[in-house]
């Protein structure tokens, strides 16, 4: 097998046409940002289109915009590292700078980009192997076969998404825009995320995340992503925490609305913890108030031997991880 | 300080512009005209008959040139102890990553889809994982016929058996009266899994096969003068038809030593009339290559209440995969240092190497000696804390002081094991305060010999007076560096009128492959006879042309000089230019040596860690490395090979693990196979102490392998001076230190 499928390479240079190449190839066609993820699983013969439209000529995908009205609209071309580099971004938004800090390494950074960060497939032991590796068992189920060799006799798939910048988005309150040749819409970024192993995300074959929207951050609000890993670079996330809050004279806001707790890398999605808001509003920000957030988080995962870090260790560290996004929101918050 | 010129200073290798600059041309960098690009096809069964394989897609691909399977290949097998392992596999396959075929094609591209098209039809074995059971004499033998295999060039080590490819045995003292005479007895266990040296630079071999049959062999070979036996002997050719020319090497740390590509690349060109080329990718590299034994260490310590060992039972069983390899050599080192740098009287040693359905293990960085140091250093503190002793304490009171005897049979002159413990426990603050909860500090110590070979090298005086070199030794450390260093030391030149080259097998003399901590010591000394060869040599010729003795003339800056009359000189252009052109004289110096008796040397590092108790992680704030190296040739790159060697054994502590599932290598890339980054410790500090050897040049010892020993229990033992929690299955991962910390809780 040659080292890379044959595919046909296009170019688009505005949103339209990027739009109509979509609807004419449809299902034969993948979208390539960065490619820091596709191309490997290409090579591994997880994806084998026939056409490969490209976003990295597409006019104005790669722009920052900050308003103070209407907050901060990013372009899904934009790569992480210019994003690391944004003026508005580092200025008003540090917690999202630092979260994209965290993908993978310097090299990643300079080509990945934040609408390929957010589409990301979901990843497993058994799945992100070359197609000689996967020789040696029978497919699973999103290889095409009936099996799950993580989860004996499970009908779904359990295969993880680990995006790092997808949680703070979300915590953050960030919207996507979709665009097809019918037009655009426009979802909340946790709408993005179907929790589907095999088709972790809701972009349709003839749509493209155009841009991802931030609200402008509200005044005593905090955010931040805590994310454990072996190495401090290269790795992805063995297990991910970003949460925000809202202050005010030193403890935590009165409206619920004003928190929100994402979990990362334990399930298909980035998964919000429910309630969180009301059982962190208008409570003093100390251990025992993150504590209930923390085992309600605990108890709501339930991660599989299929990545890095074994599924008791993970559980473990949700309530670990819960209690030191919060703190570090609360902190962020507060000066 | 030192009374040299140029050996024991800090100058820069002599690669490292090249190296830094992208200029080097490493082994696939190699290009002949017409070349092939080969790709071998690897098992994807752990065990398995070989029922048939079908290659007629392949060869009917467009740009396919040939296709191998193990019909095409010479029968005879290979192996640098047991003869075990085939070109490709005959009628089984022993593990997944197996080599069952090799195209040649036009293009890569080409190559890897006809791999694609070969079918392969396995029936399926029972595999054996665990060399605890592949080594129960019921167990099924993987190899049927391994009474029938031919020694390798390594031939005394040791005894075999079915599934044991190789078993070591020492005793000395009597271990039952020592046992009889403590005070307590402790026993442990331990486990390290298989790691992988993890170069940069994946195998890399060129074939080209003249008509005439002459065979050239480019390789990214740790030892072409190895290489080259091996194809003599499977090809059962003279070595003179075949030459092996090492391309610049880029790491290899002991994993590049077996023939992996080289007899395929020869069969393919041989068929094709044209050169073929291999190089593996990181996915073969991770699955297909030499990575170190996963090991398991049972060790039993007899001591008195003052912390005096009287006896030491230790039980090394190494899982050497479906080869041989160098494996029985690993169990052997591991086994033969056993007692680790201790004066035990009373001591019985055993190492076993077991086959298994796993990727062949090899011969990584002091084969054998991570594995039982970290179980003997581990031991140590675990013994001091049982019995109150200070573990700083219970080393210097057992390590190996003067007069004792080290376990090459050498004595030892100077306490350099008390030097290197102080340096290391002083490095850390060792005793001092610590700077917050859950900080540990650990030590660790450790031992290990170099080895010696045969050698020469040639330096020869150009018509300018400035020197070359070529040296049958293959530069994966700054040998060449060193090697320049003691040529322009006793030539006194400077540094840059010497140009030292690797050669190949024809225009060389012979070297010992790069390992074993013996290149500098080895070569280095050949390079200093060879140039004090030379010197004499220039002497006659100018004492002879300024007409007065010997003793008179005085060498620099080439020049030779009268002393006292600073007019009458000659430049060592000029005697070269005279010499040859009146007297027929060539300069050019040979310095030979027989194989030089192995250097002892003893080293110890101390690190300081701080333990997250919520998420188990380790953050290590200091690391010291204090070793004996006999002579600091060229203190920079000495340091170098103390800091990368600590890294190394740092990754085995903390994270490296070549994760097998059903004899699959799960994590068989650099994202998922975790070697340590820049940025994830701090810098090492290092504190060379130098005890001069008797045989290596200026009293240097050997240094590449020796730090890789001790880190992962001084990781292991600060960790326990920490948060109280022992690990003794590496590596120690955040999940084993939470674990343990639960069930240190719960009693
Ligand atoms: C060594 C290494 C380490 C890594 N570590 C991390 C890590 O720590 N954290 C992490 O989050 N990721 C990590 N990654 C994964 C990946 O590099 C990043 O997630 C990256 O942001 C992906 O962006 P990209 O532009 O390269 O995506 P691509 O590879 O181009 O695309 C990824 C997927 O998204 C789709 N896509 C891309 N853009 C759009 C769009 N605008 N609309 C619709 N679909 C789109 C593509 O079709 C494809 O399916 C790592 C990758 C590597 C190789
Ligand atoms: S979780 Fe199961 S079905 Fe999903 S990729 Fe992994 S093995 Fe396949």
């Amino acid at each position: 097998m040659r080292r890379m499928p044959r595919f046909e390479y296009h170019a688009p240079a505005s949103a339209g046409e990027t739009a109509s190449l979509l609807s004419e190839y449809g299902d034969a066609a993948r979208l390539i940002a960065g490619g820091t993820d596709l191309l490997i699983s290409m090579k591994q013969r997880l994806s084998t289109p026939e056409h490969l439209i490209s976003l990295s000529s597409v006019t104005g995908l790669d722009a920052v915009d900050y308003d103070e009205k209407t907050g901060l609209r990013m372009g899904a071309a934009v790569t992480l590292a210019s994003l690391t580099q944004s003026p508005p971004i580092k200025d008003k938004y540090p917690a999202l700078e630092a979260a994209a800090r965290k993908v993978g390494s310097v090299q990643v950074r300079n080509i990945a980009t934040l609408g390929g960060n957010l589409c990301l497939d979901t990843r497993c032991w058994y799945y992100n192997q070359s197609d000689y590796w996967r020789q040696s068992r029978p497919p699973c189920h999103k290889t095409g076969g009936e099996v799950c060799h993580v989860v004996e006799g499970s009908k779904r798939c359990f295969a993880v998404y680990s995006g790092d910048t997808a949680p703070i988005l979300m915590a953050m309150g960030a919207e996507v825009k979709l665009m097809s040749g019918g037009g655009e819409r426009v979802i909340s970024l946790g709408e993005l995320f179907t929790g589907d192993g095999l088709r972790p995300n809701a972009v349709e074959p003839h749509e493209f995340l155009s841009e991802i929207s931030v609200p402008p951050p509200a005044a005593g609000s905090g955010v931040a992503y805590v994310k454990l890993r072996l190495r401090e670079e290269v790795d992805f996330p063995i297990m991910g925490v970003a949460a925000r809050v809202t202050m005010s004279d030193g403890a935590f806001g009165s409206a619920p609305q004003g928190f929100k707790v994402v979990l990362n890398a334990v399930g298909s999605a980035p998964v919000e913890v429910e309630g969180a808001g009301e059982m962190l509003a208008g409570k003093a920000p100390e251990q025992a108030a993150l504590e209930e957030v923390a085992q309600v988080a605990r108890a709501s995962v339930h991660p599989q031997a299929n990545t890095a870090g074994t599924p008791e260790y993970r559980r473990m560290m949700v309530p670990v991880l819960v209690k030191h996004a919060l703190t570090e929101a609360a902190a962020a918050a507060s000066s | 300080m030192s009374e040299y010129r140029v050996v024991g200073k800090s100058v820069p290798r002599v690669d490292a512009r090249d190296k830094v600059a992208g200029k080097c041309l490493f082994g696939a960098d190699i290009k002949l005209p017409g070349m092939l690009q080969g790709r071998m096809l690897y098992s994807t069964r752990p065990h398995a008959r070989i029922l048939n394989i079908d290659t007629a897609r392949a060869e009917r691909l467009p740009g396919v040139r040939a296709v191998i399977t193990g019909k095409d290949v010479p029968r005879r097998r290979f192996g640098t102890i047991v003869q075990d392992e085939p070109v490709m596999a005959l009628d089984k396959v022993l593990f997944v990553g197996d080599r069952v075929a090799a195209v040649a094609a036009d293009s890569l591209d080409t190559a890897e889809e006809a791999v694609s098209l070969i079918k392969v039809e396995y029936k399926d074995l029972p595999s054996l994982f665990d060399p605890r059971e592949a080594m129960k004499p019921n167990a099924k033998v993987i190899h049927k016929d391994w009474e029938s295999y031919g020694k390798g060039r390594f031939r005394t080590i040791s005894d075999r058996a079915g599934n044991i490819c190789g078993h070591s045995e020492f005793s000395m003292g009597d271990p039952e009266k020592g046992f009889s005479e403590a005070d307590m007895i402790f026993e442990d266990e331990y486990t390290t899994p298989m790691v992988h040296q993890g170069y940069i630079e994946p195998h890399a071999a060129t074939a080209m096969v003249e008509p005439s049959g002459q065979i050239t062999v480019w390789s990214t070979t740790q030892g072409q003068f190895e290489l080259r036996a091996d194809l003599a002997g499977l090809f059962e050719l003279p070595m003179s038809r075949i030459k092996v020319i090492p391309t610049e090497i880029g790491g290899a740390f002991g994993g590049k030593i077996a023939p992996l590509l080289e007899p395929a690349c020869v069969v393919l060109s041989r068929m094709t009339g044209r050169p073929v080329q291999m190089v593996m990718s990181r996915r073969d590299e991770q699955i297909a290559a030499r990575p170190r034994h996963p090991g398991l260490m049972r060790i039993k310590t007899g001591v008195k209440k003052d912390g005096t060992i009287t006896a030491r039972e230790v039980v090394i069983i190494l899982d050497s995969g479906a080869y041989a390899d160098f494996g029985p050599g690993a169990a052997y080192a591991a086994a033969v240092g056993g007692r680790g740098p201790y004066a035990i009287a009373n001591a019985r040693m055993e190492g076993f190497c077991v086959y298994t359905n796993k990727p062949s293990g090899g011969s990584y960085r002091a084969p054998g000696g991570p594995q039982v140091t970290f179980a003997i250093e581990s031991h140590m503190d675990a013994i001091a804390e049982a019995l109150g002793i200070d573990p700083l304490e219970i080393r210097l009171k057992n390590g190996l002081k003067e007069g004792d005897i080290s376990y090459i049979g050498k004595r030892i002159e100077r306490g350099a094991l008390r030097d290197t413990l102080h340096r290391a426990a002083e490095g850390i603050g060792w005793g001092e305060p610590k700077e917050g909860p859950n900080r540990g500090r650990g030590l660790a110590s450790a031992q290990w010999s170099n080895g010696g070979a045969a050698a020469g090298l040639t330096v020869k005086i150009n018509d300018d007076g400035t020197a070359s070199v070529v040296t049958g030794s293959v530069d994966a450390t700054g040998s060449n560096t060193v090697i320049a260093q003691a040529v322009a030391e006793e030539l006194n030149l400077p540094m840059s009128s010497i140009q030292v080259v690797t050669g190949d097998t024809d225009t060389a003399l012979n070297a010992p492959l790069t390992g074993g901590s013996m290149i500098a010591y080895n070569m280095g000394k050949a390079a200093m006879l060879a140039a004090q060869d030379t010197r004499r040599q220039i002497m006659e010729v100018a004492a002879e042309r300024l007409g007065v003795e010997q003793e008179k003339l005085r060498m620099e800056n080439g020049q030779v000089w009268v002393k006292g009359e600073e007019d009458k000189r000659l430049s060592l252009g000029s005697i070269t230019r005279t010499a040859q052109r009146f007297r027929g004289t060539l300069i050019v110096g040979k310095g030979s040596l027989p194989a030089p008796a192995p250097a002892f040397m003893m080293c110890s590092q101390g690190a300081e860690v701080e333990v997250d108790t919520q998420t188990g992680q380790v953050v290590i704030h200091k690391l010291v490395a204090s070793h004996d190296v006999g002579f600091a040739l060229n203190p920079d790159s000495v340091e170098g090979q103390l800091q990368g060697g600590m890294v190394q054994g740092l990754g085995a502590a903390l994270m490296e693990d070549v994760r097998l599932n059903n004899g699959n290598v799960e994590n068989p890339s650099f994202k998922d196979y975790k070697i340590p980054t820049a940025v994830d410790f701090p810098s090492i500090e290092t504190s060379i102490v130098e005890q001069n050897s008797e045989e290596g040049p200026y009293g240097a010892k050997g240094v590449g392998e020796t730090p890789i020993n001790p880190p992962a229990a001084a990781i292991a033992n600060a960790v326990y001076d920490a948060v109280g929690v022992r690990i003794t299955d590496l590596p120690i991962t955040p999940e084993k230190i939470l674990e343990a910390l639960r069930e240190k809780a719960d009693t």
